[in-house]
C-alpha cells in the first residue's frame, strides 16, 4: 500500500509541476509547439532559443533623466522582450482570467465562436465573421502567409522585440521580429494624427503618437488599414479601429502590455486587453517569415477552389 | 519587336499583380468595397454592373451598430442604393459558411434613358477574404435574370 502511495504521489507531483509550467492558453514559449494549421509558415533561420530563465526581479531601469527605460540597460548584456503567442485576445480581455489551456484552443476542436465569448461586444456582422473563422480554424489568417500583424496583434506574435528609446529625437521605435520584422515610430513629440486628407493611405500599424504618463508610456495609433485580424481566432477589425496602448515595466523583467480596442465599425463598445511580456537577456535573433511560403499556393476557399490560379482549372 | 515589349510589359504586369494581391485583401466589412460582373437578361444579352458599397459604424445607433451605404454603377448615372439589407447567417459556427442574405433596391435609367427601378435579391458566399462572390436576382423594370458579382480585390 505505502508502496502504491508513493507512486500515486509522484504521478500527482508530476502532473502539478507540469501543469504550473504549461503557458496560459493561447500561449507560446518561444521554441516550443508549432504555430496551428493556419499559422504563419516559412521561415528559416529564426529558429529562437530555448527560453532562458528570467532574472531576478530587479527595479525598473531608468534612462539618465529619470525616464523608464524600456529597453536594454547594458551595454555589455544583450536582452530583449520575449513576446507570447495570444491566439485569442478574449482570454485576455481585462477583468477576465485566462481560460483553462485548450478549451478553446484550435488544437481541440472546440472553437465556439462569437456565442462562447459573451464579454465581447460583437456587432452582428463582426460576430458572423468571427464564427466563419472559428469554423475554417483560421484558414484565411492574414498573418499564417506572413503579413504584418496590426494593432495588439504586434504584441501577441512571439519572437523578440526591442524598444529603442531616442528622447533627444522624440522618438519611440519597436522592432518586432516576429511581425515579420516590422518597426513602429511612435512620435513623442506631441504632434497630433495627420488628418485624413493628409493621409498617404491607411497602413498596416497604424499612426502612432506617444506620450508619458508617470511611469506609463500611452501611445495613441490610427489609420490602420483592413488587411489584419486582431488575432489568431480572427477578431476581425475595421480601418475605424482605434488603440490606446500603456506601457509600464514595474520591474526590469517585466512589460506589461494593455490596450483599448475601440473600433465601432467592429464592436458595440471599446474592450480591453492586458498581458505581461517577459524580459530575456539575450540575443536577438533572426527571423525570416517570408521565406520560401507556400501557404496561399496549398489554400482553398468555401468551394474546394485553389485560391491562386494555378494554371490547372483546379 | 513591337509585340515581344507588348508580351514583356504583360508578362510583367502581371507578376506585379500576382506580388501586389495579397496586400489588396481586406479583412473588415465583407461587403465593403467594389464589386463588378454582370446580369443576364437572356441567353444573348449581358448587362456589366458595378456596385459600390461602404461601412460606417458607430456605437449605439442601431442593432446593427453601423450604416451600410451603396451605390449602382459608380459614375455618371449612379444611383444610390435604397433599401439596402444585409443579412449574416444565423446559426452560430456550425452554420458559419452559409450564404449572407442581401438586397437593395435603386431608381436608375435604362439604356435608352427611361426611369426604371432595379430591385435586387441575392446571395453573398465565399466571405473568407479571396473569391468573394454575390449572385442572386437582378430585376430592372419588368426585366429580371440571374447576376454574379465579384470583389474586385484579393486573387
Amino acid at each position: 500500500v505505502n508502496r502504491f502511495l508513493i507512486v500515486v504521489a509522484a504521478m500527482v507531483a508530476t502532473t502539478v509541476v507540469s501543469l504550473s509550467q504549461a503557458p496560459a492558453q493561447g500561449g507560446r514559449g518561444r521554441g516550443t509547439t508549432p504555430p496551428p494549421a493556419g499559422a504563419r509558415q516559412g521561415g528559416r533561420s529564426g529558429a529562437p532559443q530555448a527560453a532562458q530563465a528570467a532574472p531576478a526581479a530587479e527595479p525598473t531601469p531608468r534612462l539618465p533623466d529619470g525616464t523608464v527605460n524600456l529597453g536594454r540597460t547594458s551595454v555589455d548584456v544583450d536582452g530583449h522582450w520575449s513576446l507570447q503567442y495570444i491566439q485569442n485576445m478574449a482570454d485576455r480581455v481585462v477583468g477576465r482570467a485566462a481560460a483553462p489551456r485548450g478549451a478553446r484552443g484550435a488544437a481541440t476542436g472546440l472553437r465556439g465562436g462569437a456565442a462562447s465569448e459573451p464579454w465581447i461586444p460583437f456587432l452582428p456582422w463582426s460576430a458572423a465573421v468571427y464564427n466563419y473563422h472559428s469554423k475554417n480554424e483560421s484558414k484565411y489568417d492574414p498573418e499564417g502567409y506572413c503579413l504584418p500583424p496590426g494593432g495588439p496583434r504586434l504584441f501577441a506574435t512571439p519572437y523578440p522585440m526591442v524598444v529603442l528609446q531616442q528622447p533627444e529625437l522624440k522618438r519611440i521605435y519597436m522592432n518586432f521580429e516576429g511581425g515579420a520584422h516590422v518597426w513602429r515610430e511612435i512620435f513623442m513629440d506631441g504632434r497630433p494624427h495627420p488628418a485624413k486628407d493628409k493621409l498617404q493611405g491607411a497602413t498596416w500599424l497604424g499612426h502612432s503618437v506617444g506620450r508619458w504618463e508617470g511611469d506609463t508610456l500611452v501611445v495613441d495609433i490610427s489609420n490602420f488599414n483592413e488587411g489584419t485580424w486582431l488575432d489568431y481566432f480572427g477578431h476581425p477589425h475595421t480601418d475605424q479601429l482605434h488603440v490606446v496602448e500603456r506601457f509600464t515595466r514595474p520591474t526590469k523583467a517585466s512589460l506589461v502590455y494593455e490596450a483599448l480596442i475601440d473600433d465601432p465599425g467592429a464592436y458595440s463598445a471599446p474592450w480591453s486587453i492586458t498581458w505581461t511580456t517577459p524580459w530575456n537577456d539575450g540575443a536577438i535573433d533572426e527571423y525570416i517569415c517570408q521565406e520560401n511560403n507556400q501557404y496561399l499556393n496549398t489554400l482553398k476557399d468555401d468551394f474546394g477552389r485553389f485560391i491562386i490560379d494555378r494554371g490547372d482549372g483546379k | 519587336m513591337h509585340m515581344r515589349r507588348k508580351h514583356l510589359f504583360l508578362v510583367s504586369l502581371l507578376v506585379c499583380v500576382a506580388i501586389a494581391v495579397p496586400a489588396f485583401a481586406q479583412f473588415g466589412h465583407p461587403l465593403k468595397g467594389s464589386w463588378s460582373g454582370e446580369w443576364r437578361q437572356n441567353a444573348e444579352i449581358e448587362h456589366r454592373i458595378l456596385l459600390d458599397f461602404n461601412w460606417e459604424g458607430k456605437y449605439g445607433i442601431n442593432p446593427e451598430g453601423g450604416t451600410l451605404t451603396g451605390t449602382l454603377n459608380p459614375g455618371p448615372n449612379a444611383a444610390a442604393m435604397k433599401n439596402l439589407r444585409l443579412t449574416p447567417p444565423s446559426g452560430g459556427v456550425a452554420n458559419a459558411d452559409a450564404p449572407w442574405e442581401l438586397h437593395f433596391e435603386a431608381d436608375t435609367r435604362d439604356a435608352d434613358g427611361n426611369a426604371v427601378k432595379v430591385v435586387v435579391d441575392g446571395f453573398l458566399e465565399n466571405i473568407g477574404a479571396y473569391k468573394r462572390f454575390i449572385t442572386g436576382t437582378w430585376q430592372e423594370g419588368n426585366k429580371r435574370g440571374p447576376f454574379r458579382v465579384v470583389a474586385n480585390y484579393g486573387l
